[in-house]
């Protein structure tokens, strides 16, 4: 549950990974650096949410993880 | 004479037992100076009571932060997804992706619709039945009871298989995109949502070249697979520039270690 449009989505990978964030308002890419780690700010639209993270390494091995953020204009 | 004796003892009295009283209040309370003095060496009795004291400052920080801890990890202020399995009214029984979870609601409990929701009954929990998509904001018990605050009924959230594939581009057209993939080859439908990037910059078809190392987010929509992003791993030599004659035969170790003709 979130109040704000946006949101950092952020991790460890394996490093040197591309990551492909899924979400309502579109597709991003970020880069995992020499230690693996990401972040991304993923913008939202109101209500349900689903963001989809998957993991790409070198070797084209994939990992993906499925998160639900809820975002509300108003403060509930 | 005998009245003076009297008096003599009844004083002897009264003063020993003042003097034997003062000594033991004074082993059981001991007095200390207000202000620390520069002697090298504290009582000895005086730094076994600041150790227990701190002794005992430890013990009760430790328990209050075990305790802390069991209060948090007992209830939990929550948001949860899911589908109606069950309404026992004041109680519902809400399915989610990984729990099922007892939602209990009471005369605090707000509901409300979606912006996007088509349910358009005057909502109270009497309106909810088996099988409608529920928002609910509470705090969550150890016992996944959930004591609803808030109550937002949603649209089923739509299903999207989607896939992740690393390839090598085979060919490239305004409509589609074929790409040799360690498993086989993958085809999928380029639509005005396609997004081409590379790194960070988008980019148009014209910069996606065969042989071009690439990631593919795709979703299967309508029997079709369908390009969602296509990302161009960035700083890949252009093949462009290559001599024709050796291209057609040169081989490239695909991310799998098997090699395959481009």
């Amino acid at each position: 549950m979130v109040y704000d449009s946006s949101i950092l989505v952020s991790g460890r990978t394996a490093p040197g990974s591309t990551l492909l964030i899924a979400a309502n308002t579109g597709d991003f890419v970020a880069e995992a650096n020499l230690s693996g780690d990401f972040s991304k700010i993923v913008n939202l639209s109101p209500g349900l949410n689903q963001i989809t993270i998957s993991s790409v390494d070198l070797s084209g091995n994939t990992q993906t993880v499925e998160k639900q953020v809820y975002y509300s204009k108003e403060k509930l | 004479m005998k009245l003076k004796r009297l008096k003599l003892v009844v004083i002897l009295v009264t003063l020993s037992s003042f003097f034997l009283l003062n000594r033991l209040f004074n082993s059981l309370y001991p007095i200390y100076a207000k202000e620390a003095t520069t002697s090298s060496s504290p009582p000895p009795e005086s730094s076994d009571i600041k150790l227990k004291i701190e002794e005992l400052k430890s013990q009760i920080a430790s328990k209050a932060a075990k305790l802390k801890q069991e209060i948090n990890k007992k209830i939990q202020n929550k948001a949860l997804v899911g589908e109606i399995i069950s309404v026992d009214d004041p109680k519902l029984t809400l399915q989610t992706k990984l729990k099922t979870y007892t939602v209990i609601t009471n005369e605090y409990t707000v509901l409300s619709n979606s912006s996007s929701n088509k349910f358009k009954k005057a909502l109270t929990l009497k309106t909810l039945s088996e099988g409608n998509n529920l928002v609910v904001l509470g705090d969550v018990d150890d016992n996944n009871s959930l004591n609803a605050k808030k109550i937002i009924v949603i649209n089923k959230p739509e299903s999207i298989e989607r896939q992740i594939n690393l390839g090598k581009v085979e060919e490239i057209t305004a409509k589609s995109i074929k790409i040799a993939t360690s498993g086989g080859t993958l085809k999928a439908a380029i639509t005005s949502e396609t997004q081409l990037l590379e790194g960070s910059k988008e980019i148009a078809f014209s910069d996606m070249e065969e042989g071009k190392s690439v990631i593919i987010s795709s979703i299967f929509k309508d029997k079709e697979r369908i390009a969602k992003l296509i990302f161009l791993k960035p700083n890949q030599p252009s093949l462009k520039t290559k001599p024709k004659e050796t291209t057609p035969s040169s081989k490239t170790s695909t991310s799998s270690g098997k090699n395959k003709k481009i």
